[in-house]
């Protein structure tokens, strides 16, 4: 279980999170991830780019027909690393949970003195 | 500092809901092209059922409009997803187009249009039942073992009863497509 700093920044969690829903085999267009999480266009290019150096997506460029086309696809490294943060935010998660439910438990207990 | 505080819970849920959010440009084909199909099953044996227009000939035009519509939409979402799913789809709907148009040649041939109908519906359940395997998509499954059942049963058994059947066959697909459209909406 390891929290990945690089993953942590809400942009680039959301961008590993829909690479993961495609698996490492499938390549989506940027034009069509940049629309289904709604980025700008430098905005996504910024992040790509990190997770590129990260060795966590592979970015290919190529055409579809005469338009230039830019493929990105997870990588194994990257979906093993979007796991183990995501196990991660499970316990940080858990945790917040069962330190928030005895807090709750009082704060019920005492409303019921009260009545 | 109020409203960047980090919530564990709410990244879960937000990296959660966007994973599931992927494969819904591919859902959202499947639901078309169930749509697009069910459509004309349920508007071409709806007119033979009802008595309204021999359809035989009718079929063809509708049929390639379909093929067409049907292969227009799979290069649209090809150029915003290369899956292999997708690429699963392909090969076994060209492979499917492919074995239409060598039996129809035979039985026209042959002289046995009387079991085209038959013959076709039994190769688009087979079609289907490889989509839902190649998708692990539980419904086209269904859908395709359904078609399979139906169609034997009725050309089988209940010939007169056959058109209505497979017009009900159109109306499933035509309700199933229009749902699952809704459901993976944009």
């Amino acid at each position: 279980m390891r929290f990945d700093e690089l993953i942590h920044q809400p942009t680039r969690l959301r961008i590993m999170a829909y690479l993961r829903g495609l698996g490492t085999e499938a390549q989506v267009e940027f034009g069509t991830l940049q629309k289904a999480l709604e980025l700008t266009e430098g905005n996504l290019s910024r992040h790509l780019s990190k997770l590129e150096e990260a060795g966590y997506v592979a970015i290919e460029k190529g055409y579809s027909g005469k338009r230039p086309r830019t493929w990105i696809r997870l990588t194994g490294t990257g979906a093993d690393a979007f796991d183990r943060h995501l196990a991660a935010l499970e316990a940080l998660a858990q945790q917040a949970r069962s330190q928030r439910a005895p807090t709750e438990n009082r704060s019920r207990e005492e409303t019921h003195e009260d009545r | 500092m109020h409203g960047t505080e980090f919530s564990p819970e709410e990244a879960l849920r937000q990296a959660k809901a966007l994973r599931s959010k992927a494969g819904a440009p591919l859902k959202r084909f499947v639901a078309q092209l169930l749509l697009l199909w069910g459509a004309i099953y349920l508007g071409m044996y709806g007119l033979e059922s009802l008595g309204v227009a021999q359809t035989g000939l009718l079929w063809i035009p509708v049929d390639l409009a379909g093929v067409a519509l049907s292969f227009g939409l799979g290069a649209r979402l090809g150029t915003a997803i290369r899956s292999p799913e997708g690429l699963w789809l392909r090969r076994i709907w060209a492979s499917f187009a492919f074995l239409i148009a060598a039996t129809v040649a035979v039985l026209l041939i042959r002289d046995a249009a009387g079991y085209l109908d038959f013959v076709i519906n039994l190769l688009a359940a087979y079609a289907l039942l490889l989509s839902g395997m190649a998708l692990t998509h539980h419904g086209l499954i269904r859908g395709g073992l359904l078609l399979l059942a139906v169609n034997a049963v009725f050309f089988a058994l209940l010939p007169s009863l056959y058109a209505p059947a497979l017009a009900v066959m159109g109306l499933v697909a035509l309700v199933a497509g229009l749902r699952s459209l809704w459901r993976y909406a944009v």
